[in-house]
Parts: structure tokens; sequence; C-alpha cells
């Protein structure tokens, strides 16, 4: 009941017009800085830090909240529209609204990634709120077995799910294990797979991996099909209509709650 | 266009096996530096290189299962997606050595003609604002650090 009422009292500080002017202004900033592949949330938070500095710390804060949705939201224009996630967790983004955007209904996957990453981080909010001191004990036992059998799981997932041949989905897996091993050996210290290139010893980004991927592959696909434009038409309307909001609805649902759960996992 | 049967998956099949033999190498270069033979940095880039090279030779002795062809780009396509290929693979290696700007205005300059069509002048006007926008975005406003060449 007292977690409901810091709760109420953060609504009541944060519903101020001046308080949701800056939370706009802090969205609309973070998506415009999201949209540019490679800075995620994190990212933009840190460049954009020194303009909250000339404010109120609540309110800060408040511009920080906006930025970092703003962000979240942003990797997911590109990945709609270009099929160019701007940061991984757009992937799943790119991988359902490019499709759309390609049938000339890029307006409504935008819409219908507003709502879900709107409903999803409201859900969030609410659960870690309520449920934050059961789930934190839960999540610090969390411990190298568990993770293991985590990570066993979705690599199992991912070759059911990646397409008829098991073969293949075990060379993708097994490369993308290649990919993360670069950098300095977490047990001696000596660089792996570096082969004495300063840039290879830091490790190899996931974004970098990920818009080589997305990007070049759809630029080349673009040459061959003799494609000019992505969206056929111009975008009028944002916001999805009845069916597609009854269609997304349980999706959004469970990727709400999937998200909370594995989002409090540390290292998640 | 040429149609292919095969060479997709051999393809695959030898990306995986070249993968696969450069990770065990990478192993056995680690494996003096191990605490014990199933602990230490070489275990886990042995493990996928077996499981790659493995399943490299399946698929190389795969028979093939589809009736799918798959057609490769010939001709003035097939040249093309070579050529943006090519112009990216040498943005990469130039950008260390001859710095954000000279390396950018290339590769857009090139990547222009080549995917866009654009003329001579088009392709130079275009670039050269594209890398100054580039550059003040990133390095000006973000203050993102660029890569410095011999050049600028």
């Amino acid at each position: 009941m007292e977690t409901l009422l810091f709760l109420l009292n953060g609504f009541q500080e944060v519903l101020t017009p001046f308080n949701l002017l800056i939370v706009a202004a802090g969205s609309v900033v973070g998506t415009i800085v999201g949209v540019l592949p490679g800075v995620g949330p994190t990212s933009a938070i840190a460049i954009l830090l020194p303009v909250t500095m000339v404010l109120d710390p609540v309110q800060g804060i408040i511009m920080m909240a906006g930025i970092y949705y703003g962000a979240m939201y942003g990797g997911s224009t590109t990945a709609i529209l270009m099929n160019i996630p701007g940061e991984s967790s757009s992937v799943p983004t790119a991988l359902d609204g490019y499709p759309l955007a390609r049938k000339g209904r890029g307006g409504a996957a935008l819409g219908i990634a507003a709502i879900g990453s709107f409903a999803a981080g409201i859900f969030g909010l609410i659960g870690l709120v309520l449920l934050a001191p059961v789930l934190a004990d839960q999540a610090l036992k969390f411990g190298p077995p568990e993770y293991f059998v985590l990570l066993l799981m979705a690599l199992l997932i991912l070759f059911n799910i990646s397409g008829r041949s098991f073969l293949k989905s075990v060379i993708m897996g097994a490369a993308g294990f290649l990919a993360s091993f670069a950098g300095i050996g977490l047990s001696s210290g000596v660089p792996r797979f570096s082969w004495g290139i300063p840039v290879l010893a830091g490790g190899i980004e996931l974004i970098s991996i990920i818009i080589g991927f997305f990007a070049i592959t759809e630029v080349l696909k673009g040459l061959e099909e003799r494609r000019v434009r992505i969206q056929q038409e111009h975008i009028k309307r944002t916001f999805p209509g009845k069916e597609d909001l009854k269609r997304s609805g349980m999706p959004i649902v469970r990727g709400s709650l999937l998200g909370f759960f594995l989002g409090i996992l540390p290292g998640f | 266009m040429r149609k292919i049967a095969g060479i997709p998956r051999k393809t695959g099949a030898f990306i995986s096996l070249f993968l696969g033999i450069v990770s065990v190498v990478e192993a056995a270069r680690l494996y003096p530096y191990r605490t014990d033979f199933w602990a230490g940095d070489h275990i886990f880039p042995g493990l996928i290189g077996a499981i790659l090279v493995a399943a490299g030779l399946f698929l190389l002795l795969k028979r093939e299962e589809s009736s799918r062809r798959f057609v490769l780009p010939g001709g003035k396509i097939g040249r093309k997606m070579t050529a943006t290929a090519g112009v990216l693979i040498s943005y990469c290696l130039l950008i260390g050595y001859a710095g954000y700007v000279f390396s950018t205005f290339l590769a857009f300059l090139f990547l222009l003609r080549i995917i866009g069509n654009y003329r001579w002048p088009d392709s130079v006007l275009f670039s050269g604002l594209f890398t100054c926008a580039l550059y003040l975005l990133f390095s000006e406003f973000l203050k993102t650090p660029l890569p410095n060449g011999f050049l600028f």
C-alpha cells in the first residue's frame, strides 16, 4: 500500500503542465536521436545529459525518462520503414514491421509499435512497483546454471523457428557465438580473435553486426529487385484501425509479460 | 541471370568450415593459457569450432533436398551488387587511413553512382552535402569521435 502511495505521489509530481511539456520535449528529442542507427537509449541519455543540467533534479529525471523512451521508440522507426534496426531490441520490430511497410502499411506498423511500447512500459512500471521486492529476491537467485539453461532454451527456440534446415540453424547460432568471442578473454585476459587488430580486441558490437546484416542485405535486395522506394505510398495516418488493434492486442500482452520477466533479470 | 543449383549450400558449407577451422586454430593458440582442460578461454572457441566444422561437412555432403533453383543475379545487376559490396569493403579499409571525411565522401560518391545512377556532378554535390551533414551531426552535435586520417 505504501508503495502504491509513493507511485501516486510520483504521478502527482509529474502531472503538471510544465513537466508534461518537458517529458514531451524529451521524447521528441530522444526519438530523433534514437532514429540514428547505433545510437540507443543509453547513448542518447549520455549525449543529451548536459541538456538536463539546466533543469531542477526532478525535471531533469523526467526529461531523461522521456529521452530514454523516445530513443527506444526511435530505433523502431528505421526498423519498420527501412528494415534497419537502430538497436538490438528493434530487431523483432523489423521482422514484423517491415513487411507491413512493404505492403504500404508502414503508418499502421509505426502506430502499433508506439501503442505496444506504451502499454508494455506502463505494465512494466506498475508491475515493478508492486512486485519489485518479491521479484528482486528471485532475480538475484539467478546464477550461472540458470542463465545457462535460459540461453540453451533461447538457442533451442532459435533452431526451431529459424527455418526448415536444422543444420543451417546450428551454423547460424554457432557463427553468432563465434562473433561474441572477439575481445579480451574473461579467464586469461589474453585477446581472442583479434589478430593484433585493436578494434577487434575491444570486441565486436552487436549493433554493428545487426546493421551490417540488415542494412547491406536490404541495399543488395533493393538492387536486385530494382526497387526505388520501400514504401510505395506516403504515410497518411499512423493510428491503426480497429482490426489492427484487435489482432495486435494479444501479442502486446504476451510481449509485455515476457519483456517484464526477462527485464528484471540482471544482465538481460 | 543464371540458374544455379547447390552453390548456396556449398558456399554456406565452405564458410562454416572456414569459420570452424579459424575458431579451432584460435582455441589451440589459447590452450596454454588454460586453468584446466575444461576451463579457460580456449574451451568455447574449441567447441564452437568443432561444431562449425562438423556442420559444414554435413552440409557439404548432404544431398540436395529441394528442387528449388536459386537465381544468381548476373549482367548489370550482378556487377552493381559486386561493386556495392566492393565499395563498402574498401570504405571499411580506407576509413582508418584516410579519415572519415575523405573516405565517406568517396564511398557516398560511388554508391550514389552505382545504386542511384546519378550523374557525376550530382553525385559529387550530394556526397559532399551528405558527408558534411553527417560530420556536423555526429562530430559537432553528438560529439562522437570520428577517425582522423592522413588527410583530415
